[in-house]
């Protein structure tokens, strides 16, 4: 349910963008997504089509790349992914419910208080990849 | 691009909000959610529609504070964004309906991600009021609200009679001016007990508001009263009559100060 949020956010600083860069027909956009965020990318892409539809963005061809986000420890150096860990936290999280609500889908950044390094257990590591929903490309027309 | 797509939602959720208090001081444990919470439950009473955010990332206590048993905390999401609790007539959004009791390890940018996801993402639709309970000091959280709600947002200050919270307070109100927020004034908080009806000094009684050249809002007294509702998950606003009675006074004196500033 939460894609349907980031979808008004998105189509919202669409908007902005084209009205600021004095853009028309948009036909085009790309968005980027951190796994870490655990969206249905239908969903998401569903919704940004049903919301630009409203905001005038008809005919729209919405491109969603999800990108690997991955961790290094700064206690031990050590460097995984999500992938590698994603079923056991989703487990914590969610329980029986693969498909929750957890925090870390809502907040990414929350990943700090469920994750801690595989190797060494530290809770003190970084995100070495973005982890923010953001608008990578638009194909239109300038006025 | 650069756009943050967060920042757009967040000044649509901002139109349908007539005034953004934030309670603030330099220190810690000096009754800012306590402050913030009574506020929020008495001007609910008076029939506004009122919100708290609860911004104290690593420590968040509204919930606590005003009786709700963090044990039954479910995270319900709609189209529209995260749904506040409703509580006491008042929406709340606090990292407790994400976390629950855990400690919350956040740093830098994270931490400016997770207050822009919270401004973002929680739905509040229309309120008269949203308070904000920041957590002490002059970082992220006081940067990033008043980033968005300069024209509405008006900061309240609190804090306790001694050398210490002078000095952080001073500190407070030089940056919250820098800013551009309006001070509605100052409360003193912890300035006396009340023992058989007399009225028995605490801290060294500095004058915070004289010092630091504000209006005085109002004193609240120490009261074991509210750590004894608290720890029996009890609404102290319902049943703490010496706090209640000084934050009717506060209440009031914000109210009239936002009025007259219009």
């Amino acid at each position: 349910m939460h894609e349907w949020s980031l979808a008004y956010s998105i189509i919202l600083t669409l908007k902005n963008i084209v009205e600021e860069r004095k853009l028309k027909n948009v036909k085009e956009i790309e968005i980027e997504v951190s796994n870490l965020s655990q969206l249905d990318l239908d969903i998401l892409k569903e919704a940004i089509l049903t919301i630009g539809k409203d905001f005038g963005f008809e005919n729209l061809k919405v491109n969603i790349r999800e990108l690997n986000t991955r961790f290094k420890c700064n206690n031990c150096g050590y460097i995984w992914s999500w992938i590698d860990i994603k079923d056991q936290v989703i487990k914590e999280l969610c329980e029986d419910n693969p498909e929750c609500d957890n925090p870390i889908h809502i907040s990414p950044s929350l990943a700090f208080v469920y994750l801690r390094c595989p190797k060494c257990g530290s809770i003190d590591f970084e995100i070495l990849d973005n982890i923010d929903v953001r608008i990578s490309k638009i194909v239109g027309e300038v006025e | 691009m650069i756009e943050d797509i967060r920042v757009p939602l967040i000044k649509e959720r901002l139109k349908k909000i007539e005034k953004v208090l934030i309670i603030c001081s330099g220190k810690g444990g000096v009754g800012k959610s306590t402050l913030s919470a009574g506020i929020a439950y008495l001007l609910s009473l008076d029939g506004y529609n009122v919100g708290i955010l609860d911004l104290d990332l690593h420590g968040p206590s509204i919930l606590r504070i005003l009786g709700y048993n963090v044990s039954n905390l479910e995270l319900r999401i709609a189209k529209e964004g995260i749904e506040p609790i409703q509580f006491e007539g008042i929406k709340i959004a606090s990292l407790s309906i994400f976390v629950e009791d855990r400690g919350i390890p956040l740093r830098g940018d994270y931490k400016s991600k997770v207050i822009l996801d919270l401004l973002a993402y929680f739905n509040w639709n229309k309120l008269d009021f949203l308070i904000i309970d920041m957590p002490p000091g002059t970082g992220d959280e006081l940067i990033l609200t008043t980033r968005f709600t300069k024209d509405k947002c008006y900061a309240i200050l609190i804090g306790v009679g001694d050398e210490l919270c002078l000095t952080t307070l001073s500190r407070l109100v030089q940056i919250i001016k820098d800013l551009g927020v309006k001070i509605l004034g100052i409360v003193h908080n912890m300035y006396y007990m009340v023992i058989n009806n007399q009225k028995i000094p605490l801290f060294n009684q500095i004058n915070l508001a004289k010092s630091l050249n504000l209006e005085l809002l109002g004193e609240l007294p120490f009261d074991n009263c509210l750590s004894y509702c608290i720890s029996r998950s009890e609404n102290p606003f319902k049943k703490c009559e010496n706090i209640v009675s000084s934050l009717k006074v506060i209440k009031n004196r914000i109210i009239e100060k936002i009025l007259r500033s219009r």
